[in-house]
């Protein structure tokens, strides 16, 4: 999904950024990398790597991580430094990205110094890039991101990053943290040899780690507050489609640095902590102006029900207020006053939440700040607190009485009573319910007391659905005309809306059916097209459209040979691989799609054989079809379910025999024969 | 000579922009005919330039300056992927068996360049999804011989351990037979009516298919579809189904000589890929020996 849901600032991982190493390995002429680097001496802690053994890899593996080293040494709440040490040996063609070293940073409260690169050629000389030929950009717009932010990235390009050689980078970054926190990003894409991490605090503070997707690791105490911990042999995360993202699978430390007297607002060391951190930073932006106030009796005026009142509100900011995401400092994290993102009409995914949770207010409903990442799997339940989240949504606290059926995104909190989520981000969803990408997804719920890592509920499968049904006639030659009627609920009406927000002339309108039908019909022509509420969100979305097709049935002898699956295609070849899954496969949300397509046969011609019915059901995800004859009429139906949004790499096979019964299912035949 | 690649500038020498005049060719005198070389580009064989320098105005010098002259367009059958497969039909309806790809001309030249930097397992797997996306089913495929990647002269041969799980429908006391095994590639071009710009093909090329199809013991075809010959000069889609001894032959054409097409002639070119989609639709019918052969 490309669009405006994703907000907050990450945590940075100070690595090689891939992307961008790979723009700027592709488009390298385009900057002036102000000198060549030199010989030079690579320092011992590189050489020494030069013999030693690799970690476990395959063929297919572009580099290895030899040697990582993080030292953190906090100077006071105000002043942390780091200094970061990395060697890869390239293995492959393609890891040639890592000869270009990328470290992220926030400007002004973060700096990078002393960056050096090395490299240790098989054969010749070192080769030495120092601070001074370092470049310093801001991130390249990204769709969606962004409009402005601080992250900055400094730069070096490391000469012969070449198959058989180590790279290597050293440099060291002064903070001024935001949060009392720090995360030790020890697994990657790459298999890893050893990596060290070293705190040392000042006298009196306390650390608490904790650790994402990996036991726990035992430092050993190196010094007075200081403490080193080890890890060896960390097999690389290779992509695959549809992976869980790479917060919710990569090893990582959490480090909660506890100074004398306690974190304060400064950061916390649990989720409920994590909630009144952000519950402080968020303190008096939701007050609501004189001008918001006006703004909800005028949108509100007339209206009986709080459902109704809601509603109106709820459309205000999901169209009303642009999506801008302008995020400097502290606000990558805290959300602009409500006055300002109304009186602007702008902000981004949490002030669009602000701004509504005022307005609520002004209707005597309260609401909380939902803090989540809209890649489900990011932060799961087991997790200790960390901010892995990149998107924030609201809870409201439906009123006594309103059992309004169209609000289903709903859990039943045991204080808080019926909590209702709300985007107010996704400007295409209906007001009640929420995308595939919230649903079975954690996210941070915010209140008075604190915070409190909460499931958003799943929906309902049939709330996500393409109903397709046509009525169609088939001739002697082949040729199938007919109307295909077609509704979609859920994500499946808000993917078409989206592509067909900005789309204003005809031609391009039946784009996308000409598509579907492309997929599934080789010679066609549509006759008619229209387009169901597409601007009412609150309403099914659909296409209604008629078409024929030449030469739908083949003839063979006195056989007609007739697809009963005119139209869709539900197989994929995600599983089509002879690589061993390792992650579990997500899905974007439940499904429930159904087929019905009413065949009426030419004149003279009877059915002679008909497709089996299928009936696969793996528990995760379900196929139903069956063709069967009334008269002169094939009637085709089939329902496709996506029940379980994971599935766990055990059931992988059966996900792949799963789609290989559909895709042969999609292909059968049905066989007409001329009567006599 | 100096000349201008198609794949950055569309030159016109009245605008005397010697930028653009950005390639080198060689232009050979041999038995009193103009051969047309580029020595500077790895992997291109004698006598032939990259997809960008053919059909493009250059410069060739002389003792008196210059004339300008155009480089020549190859035939479609000087650049061709051939896809040659030798498979049994399974009880279960399965494709199994060998698959050898041979790219010629810029075809070969093309995939040489792509690769030129990567390593064996790269060019493993580059193979392997080349062979994945022509098919329009999942397939197992797997590459078993070591392709001569550093040739100049020669062609670009691959070969496959190929299986096509449940390629063949069972339909009652029938099992249908789709001739389209290699047509995926066809399977989505031009889908939309409306055509703004014209359509530009980098370069004229073929694609032949010699498929063989071994039937299980007890099976027999049924029917095959009509042979198929839709020649338009530019555009040309042969496909041609015959049964021997049990054993099915197909038999596909798809031939592409034009370089640049005006989009008032989008509609007939769309129409003639929508007939290649029929064609490659089509499928033999096969029954069990001794069944009754209801359809003759």
């Amino acid at each position: 999904m490309k669009n405006k849901l994703f907000c907050s600032r990450l945590g940075h991982e100070r690595a090689i950024s891939k992307g961008l190493a790979a723009l700027l390995l592709g488009a390298a002429s385009l900057f002036a990398w102000p000198s060549m680097a030199v010989a030079g001496d690579a320092p011992q802690w590189m050489h020494a790597l030069v013999n030693a053994p690799l970690p476990a890899h395959d063929e297919k593996t572009n580099a290895v991580l030899l040697y990582s080293e993080t030292n953190v040494v906090v100077q006071s709440a105000d002043k942390i430094k780091t200094n970061e040490r990395r060697a890869y040996k390239i293995l492959r063609p393609d890891g040639r990205e890592y000869g270009i070293a990328v470290i992220p940073f926030n400007s002004p409260s973060e700096k990078v110094t002393g960056l050096h690169g090395w490299c240790i050629p098989a054969q010749g000389k070192d080769y030495e890039v120092k601070d001074k030929e370092a470049l310093e950009i801001s991130d390249p717009k990204v769709d969606g991101s962004e409009l402005i932010s601080d992250v900055k990235e400094k730069v070096i390009r490391i000469p012969a990053a070449d198959p058989g050689n180590i790279v290597g980078y050293e440099y060291t970054m002064e903070e001024q943290p935001l949060v009392l926190q720090d995360m030790w990003y020890f697994q990657g894409e790459n298999p890893l040899r050893e990596a060290h991490y070293s705190l040392q605090l000042p006298a009196g503070w306390e650390y608490k780690a904790a650790y994402l997707n990996h036991p726990e690791v035992n430092p050993v105490q190196t010094g007075s507050n200081q403490w080193q911990w080890t890890v060896s042999n960390e097999k690389g995360i290779r992509e695959e489609p549809d992976m869980p993202p790479i917060h919710g699978v990569a090893g990582r430390m959490i480090v909660y640095l506890l100074p004398p007297g306690g974190v304060g607002a400064r950061g916390y060391a649990n989720w409920k902590e994590m909630g009144n951190w952000y519950g402080n930073l968020t303190t008096g932006r939701r007050d609501a102006s004189p001008a918001i106030k006006q703004k909800v009796i005028e949108l509100t005026t007339g209206m009986t029900t709080p459902v109704a009142k809601m509603r109106a509100l709820a459309q205000f900011v999901q169209h009303d207020i642009r999506y801008v995401a302008i995020e400097l400092g502290i606000g990558g994290y805290q959300p602009h006053p409500a006055a300002d993102v109304f009186n602007h009409r702008y902000g981004d995914c949490k002030d669009k939440a602000t701004l509504m949770a005022a307005m609520l207010h002004e209707i005597a409903i309260d609401s909380y700040y939902v803090v989540i990442n809209s890649h489900r799997g990011s932060i799961t339940p087991d997790m200790p607190a960390n901010h892995g989240f990149n998107h924030a949504i609201l809870a409201i606290k439906l009123p006594e009485g309103v059992s309004d059926p169209s609000l289903v995104a709903t859990m039943q909190h045991p204080q808080l009573g019926r909590l209702l989520f709300f985007d107010p981000t996704n400007e295409l969803s209906s007001f009640g319910e929420i995308g595939g990408y919230l649903q079975e997804n954690y996210g941070l719920l915010v209140t008075p007391n604190g915070g409190e890592l909460v499931e958003v509920p799943r929906l309902p499968l049939a709330l996500n659905t393409i109903r397709r049904t046509g009525n169609l006639t088939l001739d002697a030659n082949g040729k199938l005309t007919g109307n295909i009627s077609e509704t979609r609920l859920g994500d499946r009406a808000w993917s078409e809306r989206w592509r067909l927000l900005h789309v204003t002339n005809n031609a391009d309108r039946v784009k996308p059916i000409e598509s579907l039908l492309a997929g599934s019909l080789s010679n066609f022509r549509i006759l008619q097209a229209s387009i169901v509420n597409l601007q009412h969100t609150d309403q099914p979305f659909g296409f209604n459209y008629s078409f024929e097709a030449l030469n739908y049935a083949k003839n063979a002898g006195d056989l007609l040979l007739v697809r009963p699956r005119v139209l869709g295609v539900k197989a994929a070849a995600i599983m089509e691989t002879s690589e061993p899954r390792q992650y579990p496969i997500e899905f974007e949300g439940p499904v429930q799609d159904t087929d019905v397509f009413q065949i009426t046969l030419p004149a003279g011609y009877t059915v002679d054989d008909l497709p089996p019915p299928v009936d696969a059901d793996f528990g995760f995800a379900s196929y139903h079809s069956k063709t069967e004859v009334k008269g002169n009429v094939i009637g085709y139906t089939r329902t496709f379910e996506i029940k379980d949004l994971s599935v766990p790499v055990s059931k992988s096979d059966d996900l792949k025999k799963f789609y290989r019964i559909i895709a042969s299912d999609e292909r059968n035949t049905a066989v007409l024969k001329m009567s006599k | 000579m100096k000349v201008s690649e198609r794949s950055k500038y569309f030159f016109n020498p009245n605008l005397m922009d010697p930028y653009k005049l950005n390639s080198n060719v060689v232009v050979v005198k041999l038995n009193g005919k103009d051969v047309f070389c580029d020595p500077g580009t790895p992997f291109t064989p004698f006598g032939m330039l990259t997809w960008s320098e053919t059909g493009v105005k250059g410069l060739r010098l002389d003792k008196d300056g210059g004339s300008w002259i155009e480089t020549p367009i190859p035939q479609s059958s000087a650049s061709q992927i051939a896809r040659t497969a030798k498979l049994t039909l399974s009880e279960t309806g399965d494709l199994e068996g060998k698959l050898t790809i041979t790219f010629t001309g810029i075809e070969a030249l093309e995939r040489r360049l792509q690769e030129r930097n990567e390593d064996e397992a790269d060019r493993k797997k580059f193979l392997e999804d080349e062979a994945r996306q022509y098919t329009p089913a999942a397939i197992e495929v797997e590459l078993t011989n070591k392709p001569d990647w550093n040739s100049s002269a020669s062609a670009l041969n691959a070969e496959y351990k190929l299986k096509i799980p449940g390629w063949v429908a069972g339909a009652g006391r029938r099992a249908l037979l789709p001739v389209g095994i290699f047509s995926a590639t066809e399977k989505n071009v031009f889908e939309h009516t409306e055509r703004v710009h014209p359509i530009y093909f980098e370069y004229t090329s073929e694609k032949l298919d010699d498929v063989s199809i071994s039937l299980p013991l007890g099976w027999q075809v049924s029917s095959l579809p009509s042979a198929q010959d839709k020649d338009s000069k530019v555009v040309r889609y042969v496909l041609k189904a015959e049964n021997d001894k049990n054993t099915v032959h197909l038999n596909r054409q798809l031939s592409i000589d034009l370089l640049m097409l005006d989009s008032k002639y989008y509609p007939a070119l769309r129409n003639f890929f929508q007939l290649v989609r029929t064609g490659d639709e089509e499928q033999v019918v096969l029954q069990p020996i001794g069944a009754r052969a209801s359809n003759q």
